[in-house]
């Protein structure tokens, strides 16, 4: 019975590692997410929550945010529905590529290296690395500071600032978490002794816990945020392209601007995570 | 498509090494701690004294009643509020606190599992309770309890990728960290799931071996 299982097994997974590889190429509108969506009537968008003000949760659980007023205009302009799936930054890519998401509202900064793995439509968003660390901290003002043996810096796991942490700081440890909230938390108990994170976030984290959390000046980088579509949809990556091009800088999304990064009126209404 | 890149794996593999000897080594320390933590509630369940009785069940049934994910972060954002003991010991405080339940379960079953013609022909030998117990008793009880003992082991082994969500480095942090930078999940996944498998069934090798010699020991 059991060795039967086993080979049950075996043949199984050599039948899914020989059923995907398949290399067709050249530009097709067979694949097309957008035709997809068109078809089902629905797009399904990739969210991360966590990173104020782009992705967050309200009591009900549903998402709002930046990121989220403009999903919704993308999928208004489509004329399908928009639904919304949760997963941790770092598996967003990966659902992207199985096809389990069309595409990532996340505010999810545009690499090269990411580039390999997706498409990105052209930036929609400017921000930065920033340091963020506890109230109490009045002394340390640059970064540079924090890189000794011993101190801990928390990061969201996958994120450019995990990545530039790890990059430009030498001595220092870097513990990676799931999102922003959970690495801000550990700030707060002493865990770490900052967070590197996209700069909206913790602005918005300072707004709302006013002294209890200290933003350094400056930016550690300067990155530019992408929806990411499945790699080489040449057909959805235009189209997302035009409608950016529409979207930005007319009423309705100055209007979300206004709303989610000039003032903070908001706050109360959603949740910490 | 997906394309397929299993260099990935051989380009890595020393992030793969050192995060299964993290594991073993946050898993092994986790177990040996959980050991005494299971001898001492496991006694307690069958003691007279109603008040170790009562502690030693409630601790007992907190611990198998609550996620070890929930417990695990529990340890770290909740108690780590009033006393901080950072991803590592977090992490082997849950492990062990969380296997020790187990662990006192097995071992009070191991003590009941010796014959109750053993304490009696001990009393009446003339040992003391705790003679009878220390002599006779917990050798006997220690042989039956050393297969279970070894398969949690096993299981902490796996229930220890969960304590890469509370930012401890070991195989499963890795992982998600080399995804994160090579968007290789399928390569990076497939071959993590087998070094737990190749750690965890190598290990139950070993104890079914140990487990025919402690056999043939017995009459």
């Amino acid at each position: 019975m059991k060795k039967w299982l086993v080979a049950v097994l075996m043949i199984t997974m050599l039948i899914i590692a020989g059923c995907s590889n398949d290399s067709g190429g050249g530009v097709s509108t067979e694949n097309s997410t957008i035709q997809k969506v068109l078809k089902e009537k629905k797009l399904i968008i990739g969210m991360s929550s966590g990173y104020f003000p782009f992705d967050m949760k309200n009591p009900d659980g549903d998402f709002v945010g930046y990121d989220v007023d403009f999903a919704n205009a993308l999928g208004e302009a489509l004329g399908v529905k928009v639904e919304y799936k949760q997963f941790t930054f770092d598996g967003l890519i990966p659902a992207l590529q199985t096809g389990e998401v069309d595409m990532i509202f996340a505010g999810m900064t545009i690499t090269g290296s990411r580039a390999l793995a997706v498409s990105f439509a052209d930036p929609y968003f400017q921000t930065g690395q920033a340091v963020m660390v506890p109230g109490d901290d009045t002394q340390t003002k640059t970064w540079q500071e924090l890189d000794v043996k011993g101190t801990k810096i928390a990061v969201g796991i996958g994120t450019t600032g995990a990545l530039l942490a790890k990059d430009v700081f030498k001595n220092a440890e870097i513990m990676d978490f799931e999102d922003f909230p959970a690495a801000a938390a550990a700030m707060a108990q002493g865990q770490a002794a900052a967070v590197v994170y996209d700069e909206p976030a913790i602005a918005v984290w300072k707004l709302r816990n006013g002294d209890a959390v200290n933003q350094l000046e400056g930016l550690i980088s300067t990155e530019n945020l992408g929806i990411a579509i499945k790699k080489n949809d040449f057909e959805t990556i235009q189209w997302v392209n035009s409608f950016l091009s529409s979207y930005l800088g007319s009423p309705s999304e100055l209007a979300s601007r206004a709303k989610w990064f000039e003032s903070s009126e908001w706050l109360d209404e959603v949740v910490e995570e | 498509m997906y394309q397929y890149d299993w260099s990935v794996i051989s380009r890595n593999m020393d992030v793969f090494i050192e995060g299964a000897l993290k594991t073993l080594e946050i898993s092994a320390i986790s177990i040996l701690l959980a050991i005494p933590i299971g001898i001492l509630f496991g006694l307690g369940r069958i003691s007279k004294n109603k008040i170790v009785f009562i502690i030693s069940s409630a601790y007992i049934e907190i611990m198998r009643g609550v996620p070890l994910l929930v417990l695990l972060i529990w340890i770290f954002y909740v108690l780590g509020q009033f006393f901080s003991l950072g991803s590592y010991w977090g992490s082997i405080a849950g492990l062990s606190l969380f296997a020790g339940a187990f662990i006192a379960e097995i071992v009070r079953s191991g003590i009941q599992g010796v014959p109750k013609g053993q304490m009696e022909a001990a009393r009446s030998l003339g040992m003391s309770h705790t003679k009878a117990m220390v002599h006779i008793i917990l050798p006997q009880a220690f042989r039956r309890v050393l297969p279970p003992l070894a398969s949690q082991f096993i299981m902490l082994i796996k229930d220890s990728s969960l304590i890469s969500v509370i930012a401890a480095s070991e195989l499963t942090l890795a992982a998600k960290n080399l995804v994160a930078t090579s968007f290789r999940s399928i390569e990076v996944w497939t071959f993590v799931a087998l070094i737990y498998f190749i750690m965890t069934f190598s290990l139950s090798l070993i104890i079914r071996y140990f487990e025919k010699r402690l056999l043939k020991g017995e009459a």
